[in-house]
């Protein structure tokens, strides 16, 4: 009897520990959208626009608006400024990503108890 | 205490961090806390308990002077590690890397303050937390091939637990208790007697502190190495 209600105790530590965990990560995941939706919209990248038979690359911010893809053109001082912005954004979203899948586990296996 | 493993018992990202740490003098003057202790104990003693949780919290004394000002600071590592720093809206920065939260604590003495400060020479941003101080009592080397980290000892930890279960706050303080309790178990297996009560008897305790370790080990249906000398004390 002792050896069931500590079996019993266990499982219910190792779902309380899952629960926490996922109450963690729930957190997680929105202080990353919400640090994300500081940064500026879109990604950084290059456009090729040809004039005079010559082709020319910019740097530029590609952003959805409505349907289309807008490009922004930067300046290289733009980009300087913007690049760190658009690393840090990069990464925060891989982050996201992968805390988001984590989460998902988490719950699937909540619903097993 | 002293514990020596060939092998590293953590997974390799969190070696990493801990081998940068301790390359760096971090651990002259701070803790791995929280959840990650339990691995070593676990694996050094043989103890029932396989989990960790992704959070790594470190403890740092707040006061810290170092001959020389470290090569790098904790923000700095952290960084070239991949990590990355996420404030909240109250000033207390963790950094991510994937499913990893880094957080570090500092002790806190006294019941306000801000909600984080600055350790200087890390220059990293701590959250002040009662009790911390008492995790840096007599804390445990444990090395790990060619590097050495500290965490605190078995007996220290559980008490540490044993007091804060019951000071949990917020939504998920259930689940965080029960896990506190669950640790406590683990941990009151290898606690020597002697150290659990020398921490008892030099550690200041208030009478709401005492209770809160007497509710845990009711709750937890565990008597501490020795007993609580002040139970012992009233007859």
């Amino acid at each position: 009897m002792q050896a069931i209600r500590h079996e019993k105790k266990k499982d219910d530590s190792v779902f309380s520990m899952l629960d926490s965990e996922r109450s963690r990560c729930e957190r997680v995941v929105e202080r990353l959208k919400s640090e994300l939706e500081k940064l500026p919209k879109g990604s950084l990248g290059q456009r090729k626009v040809k004039s005079g038979g010559k082709e020319y690359l910019y740097l530029c911010i590609r952003f959805r608006k409505g349907d289309k893809v807008v490009f922004e053109h930067l300046s290289p001082k733009q980009a300087d400024e913007l690049g760190p912005m658009f690393e840090r954004k990069k990464k925060l979203k891989k982050d996201l990503s992968i805390n988001q899948v984590r989460l998902h586990t988490l719950k699937k296996l909540l619903e097993k108890r | 205490m002293h514990i020596r493993f060939d092998h590293s018992p953590f997974v390799a990202s969190v070696t990493e961090l801990l081998e940068e740490l301790s390359a760096l003098g971090f651990f002259h003057h701070g803790l791995l806390i929280g959840s990650w202790p339990m691995t070593v104990y676990a694996e050094h003693f043989t103890l029932p308990y396989g989990l960790a949780t992704n959070d790594i919290d470190f403890a740092v004394a707040g006061v810290v002077k170092m001959p020389e000002a470290p090569r790098e600071t904790i923000p700095e590592l952290m960084q070239r590690l991949g990590y990355t720093p996420l404030p909240d809206y109250t000033g207390i920065e963790t950094f991510i890397q994937g499913e990893f939260e880094v957080e570090f604590l500092t002790h806190r003495r006294g019941g306000g303050g801000p909600p984080a400060v600055t350790v200087k020479p890390w220059q990293v941003s701590a959250q002040p937390l009662p009790f911390i101080d008492l995790l840096f009592i007599r804390p445990a080397k444990v090395s790990i091939a060619e590097f050495t980290i500290t965490i605190p000892s078995p007996e220290a930890l559980m008490i540490h637990k044993l007091i804060i279960a019951q000071r949990r706050t917020g939504s998920d303080k259930e689940n965080k208790k029960s896990k506190d309790l669950y640790q406590c178990e683990v941990l009151n297996q290898v606690a020597r007697e002697e150290e659990v009560q020398r921490i008892l008897a030099e550690y200041p305790m208030s009478k709401d502190v005492r209770k809160a370790i007497e509710t845990s080990c009711k709750e937890a249906e565990l008597t501490v190495p020795g007993g609580l000398p002040w139970l012992a004390s009233k007859g």
